[in-house]
């Protein structure tokens, strides 16, 4: 009996003395959605969080409020604003629901490298939200104030946009801050992020009139990558660079070609189960490498007047559908190599991976043997599918015309 | 000191079928010398209950008193079996039938089994199990006839253990009842039945039931065992039994398996386990029990073995809500509120906006809330049944969120919770979550999963300790028994299962011998 008086006092003890020590009721927290960097006018940042007000989301108790609220305080470093968000606001701040963070152009191109560290840090915040440089002149935080009518928090409403666009076309290189921070550390790679651009008024896409007209006069909108060398960034490409990059990666799920087809014409193919083999062999000190392509395609769209049921009509959308993507590549890789020579791409870690000895000697300066490396890149594409018809009724109608 | 009776012996003439035979009988001191000492020794035994009555008779030519306790006794009983034999007497006047030895009294009453006593003590306890007395003459041994007819309830449907499917008879208060519900369906002869007699006061009778040619011996020496020792003043319920027979008092876990119907206590003594029936309730206990028997039920057996191996894991599902569903809730808004998608945090956030008190107190003042109103529906008279359910859905459930006490999720969790209970077959072990939901709430709420987590390995390290009759309670599970997985998750179908349960160590361990599987006729050539 002294012994289960004993364990009864002991694990009371033991739970009634630590208990509840992290305890935090649900209405004591506010979940932050989103946040912002930028830099400070007086101080080093300005650190801008927004918070969802969650009355506002749920129809039943929605009083046409705001959804969200953006507070922005000033500091030197990034984890202590993070615990002095309290300065301006009541509740704690909970960051493990964050779905986006934005970096401005401005503070991107000083370097990143500081910013990262207590996001790396923190134990509340996960790696699956999404980093994006918001394009000079507006700063970051005005993305996190641009409201939306579907969904009413504008981080909620960049985290859905951007994977979206990364599953049906290639537009968003689906970056995490563990990649970004990899690639930092790494020799053979440089850090690219998302890019988005805000279109229209920022100040007027803040106030709650934007999302009570059919046509936002504000909105955010992707508008390509921001190349990093080292923790700086150093220039921006369009979204079609960001497929050619979730190329190189294999990560490309699914994307849409728009080929020649005659005159001005073109055909749509939209290209599934992408599969991409990169091969290096060096030669004469300068590496090559060999990207191989397949996919498979379906015809979206026709324009032209072409008969669809003959082979050798898809066969020649093939053939051209291969030229495409090969140029297409070829073009945006060349660029990259003249114009950053920072290699986004990671080809030198694919040779340590591959000849660990060759690139022992050039990890010092990889960036100058990337500028020199050669691309070899073949694709085969085969169209298997042309919906629901196959040849486009626009052929009959040309027939009509021939006849009349 | 002997005396010698006399009493009647075959002659062979066809006048006088019986004659005299001289046979010795000890005489008992105690046997009172007259007829109205004899009334008033048994009415004083009987503390001069106003229920007995004693009637003068007359077999024969012979003065004689019939006693029994009317509260206890079929009147259409008593004619039937005495008045009835009595009235066929022939008249008096033939000299030679004499009506006073036992022998011509067997005769006579050949409708009923004849009992004979000289013992004045065993006599008043007779009476009160139902067997009328007739004294016959001075200083000569009673003899009782059965007429026992208390009143008792017909064979109604099962109200605790439904089936959709299945035999609708239901074990009932009176005990031959239900020994016969149960020989009815096994017709073996290897099927027995073993009286007890438990209770200072009560005088219950307790009858254990099993196959001889299949019960393990060990289990049913323990039974036994423990039935005998059972020093108690009385016995209303199978429960008190039950508490008296288990291994372990001190668990919130049921040892031993109860039902209302005679088909799933028939199928427990078929399969090796003992049955123990008390006098007085329709609720048959079957030992050994495991903790696998109280997710199952008869009709498992009577739906096809797809949807009854559903139906199971439906169950386990229910007991694990009904034990930790509203303890996670807690832990997740307090604790891990990055458990949760952030569509539904959201949601979760914007019901609790402005909620007073912590998940925990609302938790647990709901669960209590719950409890109450369950408790109030079960207890309380029939007629005030509907007030209970309006104030109870209407004040609980509308008007405690329309105040901002309560969120609606709290009460939607609640009350999955409430109906998940109700999942289980078994009342006791539905009961025993009940319990433990409270504790794992308060751990939940106090750190988080951490706690939860600590309780259930407390949990399951406590059910691992636990033996009913010497079986592991967790057995087939753990130790695992793989030829027993034929009927513990999921039920094969009934040509599949071969074997009795391992675990019991039945002496004949084979149910079936092939697999009679069922497939299409072949025609003599070999074909289909």
């Amino acid at each position: 009996m002294r012994k289960w008086i004993f364990l009864l006092f002991y694990l009371g003890g033991t739970i009634l003395l630590t208990g509840c020590w992290d305890l935090r009721e649900v209405n004591q927290v506010s979940i932050v959605s989103g946040l912002a960097l930028d830099q400070g006018e007086e101080s080093k940042y300005r650190l801008t969080i927004e918070l969802f007000n969650p009355t506002e989301l749920t129809p039943q108790t929605s009083s046409g409020n705001t959804a969200s609220i953006v507070f922005g305080i000033n500091g030197d470093s990034i984890g202590e604003m993070m615990l002095r968000l309290n300065e301006i606001f009541s509740r704690k701040p909970i960051f493990s629901h964050m779905k986006t963070m934005f970096i401005s152009e401005e503070l991107a191109k000083t370097g990143i490298a500081e910013l990262l560290d207590p996001m790396d840090r923190n134990r509340e915040i996960r790696n699956d939200f999404n980093i994006m440089v918001v394009e000079a002149p507006h700063k970051a935080a005005d993305a996190l104030k641009i409201t939306y009518p579907l969904q009413k928090v504008s981080t909620l409403k960049i985290n859905t946009q951007a994977n979206n666009f990364f599953e049906d076309w290639g537009g968003d290189p689906d970056v995490r801050l563990k990649d970004i921070i990899d690639s930092m550390v790494s020799e053979g790679r440089e850090p690219i992020t998302a890019m988005v651009e805000i279109v229209g008024d920022p100040k007027e896409g803040s106030k709650i009139e934007n999302i009570h007209s059919t046509h936002p006069n504000t909105y955010i909108k992707i508008s390509g990558i921001a190349l990093f060398k080292g923790d700086a960034m150093i220039g921006k490409m369009p979204i079609s660079a960001t497929r050619d990059y979730l190329i190189t990666q294999n990560k490309l799920r699914q994307t849409s070609l728009s080929i020649n087809c005659k005159d001005d014409q073109t055909v749509d193919i939209q290209l599934k189960d992408i599969n991409v083999g990169t091969n290096v062999s060096v030669k004469n000190n300068e590496p090559t490498y060999h990207i191989s392509i397949s996919g498979e395609g379906n015809i979206n769209g026709v324009q032209c007047s072409e008969q669809l049921n003959l082979s050798a009509t898809t066969e020649k959308f093939e053939t051209k559908a291969e030229d495409f993507i090969e140029g297409e590549l070829l073009h945006t890789i060349n660029e990259v190599q003249n114009d950053y020579g920072a290699d986004i791409f990671g080809f030198g870690e694919l040779l340590y991976k591959s000849l660990p000895k060759q690139f022992k000697q050039k990890q010092t300066n990889w960036n100058e043997t990337f500028v020199n490396a050669k691309f070899e890149v073949n694709s085969t594409i085969k169209i298997r599918r042309s919906g629901l018809r196959n040849e486009s009724y626009i052929s009959e109608i040309n027939d009509q015309e021939v006849e009349q | 000191m002997k005396k010698t009776i006399k009493t009647f012996k075959k002659i062979g003439t066809k006048e006088t079928r019986q004659a005299a035979e001289e046979i010795t009988v000890e005489e008992k001191d105690d046997l009172p010398d007259s007829l109205e000492e004899h009334i008033n020794e048994l009415k004083s035994l009987l503390h001069h209950t106003s229920d007995l009555l004693i009637d003068d008779i007359y077999v024969g030519s012979l003065k004689a008193k019939l006693c029994y306790i009317e509260s206890i006794c079929d009147s259409s009983h008593i004619y039937e079996k005495i008045q009835h034999p009595l009235n066929t007497i022939p008249t008096v006047t033939d000299k030679n039938l004499r009506l006073d030895s036992k022998r011509e009294l067997i005769r006579l009453f050949s409708s009923a089994q004849l009992q004979f006593s000289d013992n004045l003590k065993e006599a008043g306890k007779k009476l009160v199990d139902g067997f009328a007395l007739i004294i016959l003459k001075d200083s000569e041994p009673y003899c009782f006839i059965q007429v026992k007819g208390a009143e008792t309830r017909s064979i109604t449907e099962p109200t605790t253990q439904t089936t959709i499917r299945g035999p609708k008879d239901g074990f009932v208060e009176d005990l031959s009842t239900n020994l016969s519900l149960i020989r009815s369906r096994i017709k073996n002869p290897n099927l027995c039945f073993q009286k007890y007699i438990i209770g200072e006061d009560t005088s219950t009778s307790v009858t254990i039931g099993y196959m001889g040619n299949i019960v393990n011996d060990k289990i049913l020496e323990e039974v036994k065992t423990r039935l005998e020792e059972i020093k108690t003043f009385a016995i209303f319920e199978s429960a008190n039994i039950e508490e008296m027979i288990a291994d372990k008092t001190f668990t919130p876990f049921p040892l031993i398996y109860n039902s209302e119907r005679p088909d799933s206590v028939a199928a427990h003594i078929v399969s090796g386990k003992i049955a123990v029936l008390v006098d007085g309730t329709p609720f048959v206990l079957t030992a050994p029990a495991t903790f696998n028997d109280f997710f199952s039920i008869s009709e498992d057996y009577y739906q096809p073995f797809f949807m009854a191996s559903f139906l199971r894991i439906i169950r386990y599902f229910s007991f694990v809500i009904s034990l930790l569903l509203p303890s996670l809730y807690v832990a997740i808004i307090t604790y891990h509120h990055e458990m949760i998608p952030t569509t539904l945090i959201t949601k979760i956030f914007s019901q609790r906006e402005g909620i007073p008190f912590p998940a925990v107190i609302e938790a647990l003042a709901m669960e209590i809330t719950f409890e109450i109103l369950r408790e109030a529906g079960v207890r309380m008279p029939r007629a005030v049944g509907q007030t209970v359910s309006i104030v109870g859905g209407l004040v609980i459930g509308q008007s405690a969120v329309e105040a901002g006490i309560v969120s609606n999720f709290m009460v939607i969790i609640v009350a999955l919770t409430a109906i998940a209970s109700f999942v289980s077959p078994v009342y006791n072990l539905a009961i025993s979550t009940r319990m433990l939901r409270f504790l794992f709430i308060l751990l939940g709420g106090m750190i988080g999963f951490y706690g939860i987590i600590l309780a259930l390995i407390i949990m399951v390290a406590h059910l691992n300790s636990l033996r009913s009759f010497g079986v592991p309670y967790l057995t087939p599970v753990t130790p695992f028994i793989a030829s027993d997985q034929q009927d513990t998750f999921v039920r094969l179908p009934y040509f599949m299962m071969f074997s009795r349960p391992k675990y019991l160590k039945t002496k004949k361990e084979t149910k079936q011998f092939n697999d009679n599987s069922p497939t299409p006729p072949v025609n003599k050539e070999g074909q289909q």
